[in-house]
């Protein structure tokens, strides 16, 4: 029998993984649900607009679901809210839902954190939004929460794209004692061999699994192996000042610069990327998830960091010639 | 965590498993690989973040030949990160011959062959931020780079050896956060340890005596102590702890302070190419990770051993900088800019020659008259040194006309005559007795140097590519007006297996204690071509890894 999966947020970056994973797997048929129409769609496989703040809206979509996949994002309060709604919705239907949150949850936490460690949410609003999150869905009890760290691969905006662009541009680089914190690196074809494997497992109380990559790596060890995959070199060694200016000068301005473009409808104009100062305290933060469960029972085999670089690379590279 | 030494702390009721004294690069590469190890540990530091003027007096000692050797409070730094906070970054291993036992190097010979050091170098290499553990031209680099010396016949020098360039890293600044934020590490400054005390009648370290500049005064004790506060202040620490050794703690025979070795450097005669400037190539050539190389001409081991003589490199150089007949304004500006230039370089830079006031006149008119030149240098220096954070590592100065200059850095060889000791009369602001230092050289060093150049100008002149002149007094001129290289502190608590002819054992532990061991040059038994840093920062991690193997941790 197959299990029909609602993947929110399913035409993005992780959900349009998530749903081509899932059509290869034979026993599920997965659904993209997107806010939008089917513009740029071009899964095999169905389509549905959906609004995830309307309780109406996500109802009429929920009907027919065995399982939803959430792999939605936003700002802090569009996170809440729609939050709130599909867990209003999933009120006494025991369907599955496995959550994409995010190490974002544990906050300013130093070491190693299990999936048993308090969800600080301290960080940011974003921070406090994704722990908030997992608070409102933890009603329903058939859930599981995916916590990943940094997902990169083909197709990802932030962690490829703009870093990819800032390194070429050599605004990026060693960033010294700046990038010394961890970085939990996940391959995004990891994560929907995740999701896959969770929609396996059958659970009474919501749970919740680490995604990280267990090769130990630095912010600096990404950064210099992703700029030699992209032969952005030599390195640039991106001292105080420059990273001060960047953070603290530059990204402000880009963000009024933002702001002016959003209130006067410019058309779209193409803004360099920004470095913010957020960026620079997660390139700092020793925060090393301890992804072991997820390698028993979802049984991951963790794509090599050097393997997903290079594919990354290879698929910027084809892009930004 | 970070501790101040005056704020009202009780050192003495918190014992540590490992107490370091010293956080240069070798006390703070040991502290970054105990971090999350179960250990408890100490690192102390006798000054604060940023140097100053009274904690750095406490260096002040006396040499025996000004000429010779700098004085013991230069090219040293008393602060957080010790003297990596003022070094060059210049980068690259020993070589195999240096351990080897060789008949005609005096008291050569490691108690283990640089097998011992191979699995720790490609971590002390990141540690130093000098990219990945690639030595040879052909692997750090994927497209061939231009050799220096475009026909030359490597016959009896290899011209592919790299040296590779730290930012250069200042390990107090760069380490410093994961130093405080590890649980099992607390940093103490401005503590200035005094003495090392013995339980009576062992061969424990019991504690260690400990003071402020304000004269607050306390003990640290631990479990194990290690010693990483430089080769000279390192061995000024043992020889001034007599309150049960009358000599000195690991001085029973007489060894600590002895065999001081820097390295033999100088710049000597005119090398003309037949090919113009075009032929050479001895610059820097930029790594893809973005690290600055440098290839040197470096006499081969097998002509080491034939001609019984030590290890030897040479370099380009630009010509002498004090003589304005070179025409450069580059060269005219650095000359005239002198006392904007940091002691340690400018001492090598300015030869210590007096220039005539018509010298001085010849060097402004060399500015004036090319002074686009000297512009274009000037924001090169400002752009890739000054505000740079990976610095251009030195002045690098093409001649149009293909003459140049031989940089020479050659091993010393062990002597024990060449001592460092310890005044009793003349004592610090802490009441330490001061160091007192007199630097001695070989014979062996001359001949070194002598038969070394004699054969680079040999193959020079049967490549058919130029042809180098100097003369033979030359050589002990330039000998004994660089003297001791600065910084280069090798020596004097000498590593090996006989008690009676070293001080510290293959693990780097005080032979005559069970429970002290030195991390520094100092316990290096011959001083190589090479620059230091890296090998005491590769043993420093043998150390530390032996450190956690015996408390069974590893």
């Amino acid at each position: 029998m197959t299990k029909r999966v609602l993947v929110f947020g399913g035409t993005g970056f992780i959900g349009s993984k998530v749903c081509a994973h899932l059509a290869n797997t034979g026993w599920a048929e997965p659904v993209a649900v997107s806010r939008n129409s089917n513009r740029g769609f071009e899964g095999e496989y169905t389509h549905l607009t959906c609004n995830l703040s309307d309780e109406k809206s996500v109802m009429s979509v929920l009907k027919d679901a065995d399982a939803i996949v959430n792999c939605t994002t936003g700002n802090a309060s569009s996170i809440i809210a729609n939050s709130k709604v599909l867990a209003a919705c999933l009120v006494n239907s025991n369907k599955q839902l496995i959550h994409l949150s995010s190490q974002a949850v544990y906050g300013s936490a130093q070491g190693t954190v299990t999936e048993d460690d308090s969800l600080l949410g301290d960080l940011d609003p974003y921070s406090h939004a994704k722990a908030h999150a997992e608070e409102i869905l933890s009603t329903n009890s058939n859930t599981i929460f995916l916590r990943p760290g940094i997902v990169y691969g083909p197709g990802g905006n932030q962690w490829t794209t703009a870093i990819g662009h800032l390194l070429k541009a050599k605004r990026l680089g060693d960033l010294g004692s700046h990038g010394d914190g961890v970085c939990n690196l996940v391959y995004v074809d990891d994560v929907a061999e995740a999701v896959t494997s969770a929609l396996k497992l059958d659970v009474n109380n919501p749970c919740a699994f680490n995604l990280s990559n267990v090769e130990s790596f630095t912010w600096n060890d990404y950064l210099c192996e992703y700029a030699l995959a992209l032969n952005a070199v030599p390195i640039k060694r991106v001292g105080d000042l420059r990273l001060k200016l960047e953070s603290k000068v530059f990204s402000f301005t880009l963000k009024a610069v933002e702001k002016i473009i959003g209130t006067y409808n410019f058309q779209r104009l193409s803004l360099p990327y920004a470095i913010r100062p957020s960026f620079i305290s997660l390139c700092q933060q020793n925060l090393a998830l301890d992804s072991s469960r997820a390698t028993k029972d979802l049984n991951i085999n963790w794509t090599e960091n050097k393997i997903g670089i290079k594919k990354s690379a290879d698929w910027f590279n084809q892009l930004f010639k | 965590m970070i501790i101040d030494a005056n704020d009202p702390i009780t050192l003495s009721l918190q014992p540590a498993d490992i107490c370091i004294i010293g956080s240069g690069a070798a006390g703070i590469t040991i502290a970054l690989e105990l971090i999350d190890s179960g250990l408890n540990v100490v690192l102390i530091e006798s000054g604060n973040f940023k140097s100053d003027a009274k904690t750095q007096a406490l260096y002040k000692g006396s040499v025996a030949d000004e000429n010779l050797h700098s004085p013991p409070d230069k090219y040293r730094q008393r602060s957080f990160g010790g003297s990596t906070a003022i070094w060059g970054g210049r980068c690259m291993p020993f070589d195999p011959i240096d351990f080897e036992f060789r008949p005609d190097m005096p008291e050569s010979g490691w108690p283990f062959s640089i097998d011992a050091l191979t699995p720790y170098y490609p971590r002390a290499n990141k540690l130093c931020e000098a990219g990945s553990f690639e030595y040879v031209s052909e692997r750090a680099f994927e497209d061939p780079i231009d050799p220096i010396m475009k026909g030359f016949q490597n016959i009896n020098f290899s011209t592919n050896t790299l040296e590779r360039f730290s930012c250069p890293t200042n390990f107090g600044k760069r380490y410093v956060n994961k130093l405080a934020n590890a649980k099992n590490i607390r940093v103490v400054l401005n503590c200035n340890v005094t003495s090392i005390e013995l339980a009576t009648g062992t061969k424990y370290v019991d504690y260690l005596n400990a003071s402020t500049l304000s004269g607050k005064r306390f003990r640290i004790s631990a479990r194990k102590f290690i010693i990483a506060a430089g080769g000279l202040e390192t061995t000024r620490l043992l020889l001034a702890s007599r309150s049960q050794k009358a000599n000195g703690i690991g001085n029973e025979f007489d060894q600590v302070g002895r065999y001081y070795m820097c390295h033999i450097a100088g710049t000597i005669g005119t090398l003309r190419f037949h090919g113009g400037g075009e032929t050479v190539h001895h610059g820097y050539d930029i790594s893809k990770e973005g690290i600055y190389c440098r290839q040197r001409i470096a006499l081969k081991p097998a002509l080491q051993r034939n001609l019984g003589i030590g290890n030897f490199i040479a370099r380009l150089h630009h010509p002498r900088i004090t003589n304005p007949d070179h025409g450069s304004s580059i060269l005219s500006l650095l000359f005239l800019a002198k006392h904007l230039i940091p002691y340690e370089y400018a001492k090598r830079l300015h030869d210590g020659v007096k220039v005539s006031t018509s010298a001085w006149f010849k060097h402004i008119r060399n500015v004036i008259f090319r002074p686009f030149d000297a512009i274009s240098f000037a924001l090169h220096i400002l752009r890739d040194r000054k505000l740079s954070a990976r610095k251009f590592p030195s002045i690098i100065i093409k001649s149009p006309g293909g003459i140049y200059s031989i940089d020479f850095h050659a091993e010393q060889a062990p002597n024990p005559a060449s001592r460092v000791t310890i005044n009793p009369n003349e004592l610090d602001h802490l009441g330490m007795p001061k160091l007192h230092i007199d630097w001695r050289h070989l014979p062996k060093d001359e001949e070194t140097v002598k038969k070394a150049l004699a054969l680079l100008a040999k193959d020079i002149l049967e490549s058919g590519i130029g042809e180098l002149e100097y003369s033979e007094d030359e050589v002990i001129r330039e000998i004994t007006r660089y003297g001791a290289y600065g910084g280069h502190h090798i020596g004097t608590t000498r590593m090996g297996k006989d008690p009676e002819r070293s001080v510290v054992d293959p693990n780097c532990r005080v032979h005559s204690t069970e429970n002290l061991y030195i991390a520094s040059s100092s316990v290096f038994p011959t001083s190589s071509q090479a620059n230091p840093t890296l090998t005491i920062v590769a043993l420093s991690l043998r150390l530390a890894n032996h450190i956690k193997y015996i408390e069974g941790l590893v």
